[in-house]
């Protein structure tokens, strides 16, 4: 069997609801315009009280494996590097949060942005499913039951797209805007080993901060090129994450984390403002930032 | 928050402006009348201020506080510890 052309990594734990249709949003058929041997799912249970397996995915033909995380810890950083080391792909894509649908064409989206630089950083946006971001959305009644009726209002997975219209973006700026982290970060293999994967140091609940220090480190990477992908997405499905749970929750995640950023980096976290190129994966072309407005 | 930051109003002040200036790119240099909003200052990086604050002047810094005073001159008038308002803190 020839070696897939991406590696998606995708950690889970305690997501029995959620992992089975995060898996589904990144098989075929419903990712759209990828080869049968482009693709490699790739998922390490953290420690969940029952590890996921393929019998929770029944009509999910893909290549996926089932792997758990050898004394998993609250960070989710061992677990990713393990996906890391386990991957193939010349392109890898990590999904630090295995509650995140995927929109149909992200992969393709990012496999064809890969090919327009020699050291592409793929950032996809974030979404939250929901009326409002999902830490306010909770303060409305929003809850797993009401996720699932909005998630069956536009007949998903049957057009994934129309998961556009029942989300949020993260990025108050628009996808041209100041951006703190992806989660769904797609990098070549030799510059995940340029990086050396995701920071160990980064050891409290959720990881705290670790997955915008990926994105910020590999954005500093000499001579990369970043690249946000427009017109695809990831959707956050509510699970009661840290960052996702509540406003106090989500503030307290950032600013305990900032600390712990400027002591161990020496220099304080930093939104990326340079949003790179913007390709806007429905047009397959890369758009000027006015485009965005 | 219950307590001004160990600090004078001007120290605090050009503080907040070195800082937002290494952020943003602004031709006329850091407003400290207007609200960190209308120059592009979000609240994402409000809270991570908060944050370097708090390492900077060893003390709490209550990131809703950039909110309740939502310019530099606004939180320096609250929290430095000249400031020019009578209290705050134990209050808000």
């Amino acid at each position: 069997m020839s070696r897939p052309s991406v590696s998606l990594i995708v950690v889970s734990y305690q997501m029995a609801r959620e992992l089975p249709r995060t898996l589904r949003s990144l098989s075929r058929p419903y990712q759209t315009d990828l080869a049968d041997d482009d693709l490699e799912i790739i998922v390490v249970d953290n420690g969940s009280a029952r590890p996921p397996g393929p019998e929770d995915i029944p009509g999910v033909d893909a290549d996926i494996r089932f792997l758990q995380q050898p004394n998993p810890t609250v960070s989710p950083v061992p677990a990713i590097n393990t996906g890391l080391a386990a991957a193939e792909g010349a392109l890898i894509g990590v999904w630090i949060d295995g509650a995140r649908l995927a929109s149909p064409g992200l992969v393709a989206a990012c496999i064809t942005a890969s090919r327009l630089h020699p050291r592409p950083v793929i950032a996809t946006l974030n979404y939250q499913l929901g009326p409002t971001l999902q830490f306010d959305s909770v303060r409305q009644g929003y809850d797993q039951a009401a996720e699932d009726r909005l998630l069956a209002s536009i007949g998903w997975p049957e057009d994934g797209y129309r998961l556009f219209d029942i989300a949020r973006s993260e990025l108050r700026g628009g996808p041209a805007g100041p951006m703190l982290e992806s989660n769904a970060l797609f990098l070549p293999r030799a510059l995940w080993n340029e990086l050396g994967g995701y920071d160990p140091v980064f050891v409290e609940p959720g990881g705290g901060l670790v997955n915008s220090d990926t994105y910020l480190r590999a954005c500093a990477l000499p001579d990369v090129q970043q690249i946000r992908i427009l017109g695809e997405g990831t959707f956050h499905q509510i699970h009661g994450g840290l960052s996702t749970s509540t406003l106090e929750s989500a503030v307290d995640v950032l600013r305990q984390g900032s600390r712990l950023y400027l002591r161990r980096r020496g220099y304080a976290l930093r939104t990326m403002r340079d949003p790179g190129w913007l390709y806007d994966a429905r047009r397959g072309a890369i758009v000027p930032m006015e485009a965005t407005a | 928050m219950d307590q001004r930051l160990p600090c004078d109003a001007e120290t605090l002040r050009r503080w907040m402006v070195s800082y937002i200036g290494s952020i943003l790119t602004l031709p006329d240099g850091v407003p400290t009348d207007k609200t960190f909003d209308s120059y592009g200052f979000d609240s994402v990086e409000a809270v991570v201020m908060s944050s370097v604050l708090e390492e900077e002047f060893s003390t709490e810094v209550d990131p809703v506080q950039l909110f309740e005073h939502p310019s530099i001159d606004a939180f320096v008038a609250a929290f430095a510890s000249d400031g020019a308002q009578a209290t705050h803190g134990g209050d808000v």
